[in-house]
């Protein structure tokens, strides 16, 4: 089992490239400029159908009123 | 009740960023011992980040993130190396293997040799768990195999080790 920690000790001493943090940011980064693009579209949609739900209700009030 | 859910979910996204920064030392040493290969590694770690945060809808709790992660990650690592297998599988992956056995060869990373000549899978139990102090649940919620297969494919792995380096130490003696 010593030998199987040795191995572990050289595992943990595995060099991390710079490059790993670059490359991880970017994904995060891309992934939240869509998240935010996917909010806005969602946004607007639900925006779109409340307003749609007004306009609809007002045509049935003002059918009941004629 | 139907804003509570898209919070939810907010909140296990930001959980999973926060992981993926925390960890991502870890996951490239976990990527590294799969394929020995910087390049491979980089790729299967960003690929593995861009999956997750493509899927992260599928999370169901915080406590699912890191076997949910490490599993994307194991797979994107065995896709890689399955590539790499094709372009490269020939006389020079035969080559290693005889040159394990010849008498006097390094001692220093003859285990490593070891470990390496195992099945994927248990490479992977035993880098899991010796290596990211996994535990067996953990490990098999990661590869997806029953507890009992996961403890079966630990022993006897170690198992093989252990005859394999006694072995090769009869040989340097």
């Amino acid at each position: 089992m010593g030998r199987i920690m040795e191995m572990k000790e050289r595992y943990e001493k595995i060099a991390i490239p710079e490059e790993l943090h670059v490359r991880v940011q970017q994904e995060i980064m891309k992934s939240r400029r869509q998240q935010e693009e996917k909010n806005k579209t969602e946004e607007t949609e639900n925006t779109a159908q409340v307003t749609n739900g007004y306009e609809d209700n007002f045509a049935v009030d003002s059918k009941r009123f004629c | 009740m139907e804003r509570c859910v898209p919070a939810v979910k907010e909140i296990l996204y930001e959980r999973l960023i926060q992981f993926i920064l925390e960890n991502q030392d870890r996951f490239y040493r976990v990527a590294y011992s799969y394929t020995k290969h910087q390049e491979d590694a980089l790729d299967a770690v960003q690929s593995a980040v861009c999956k997750a945060l493509e899927a992260h809808k599928s999370i169901k709790n915080t406590d699912a993130i890191k076997t949910w992660f490490y599993r994307i990650l194991i797979n994107e690592c065995l896709i890689i190396i399955k590539k790499r297998r094709k372009e490269t599988f020939t006389a020079d992956m035969m080559e290693r293997e005889v040159m394990y056995f010849e008498k006097g060869y390094e001692q220093g990373d003859d285990i490593e040799k070891v470990l390496d000549m195992l099945d994927m899978d248990v490479q992977g139990i035993i880098k899991l768990g010796y290596f990211e102090d996994m535990s067996l649940k953990e490990i098999s919620g990661i590869t997806g195999l029953n507890l009992n297969t996961v403890k079966t494919k630990l022993y006897r792995g170690l198992k093989l080790i252990k005859e394999k380096v006694q072995e090769a130490d009869l040989w340097v003696e």
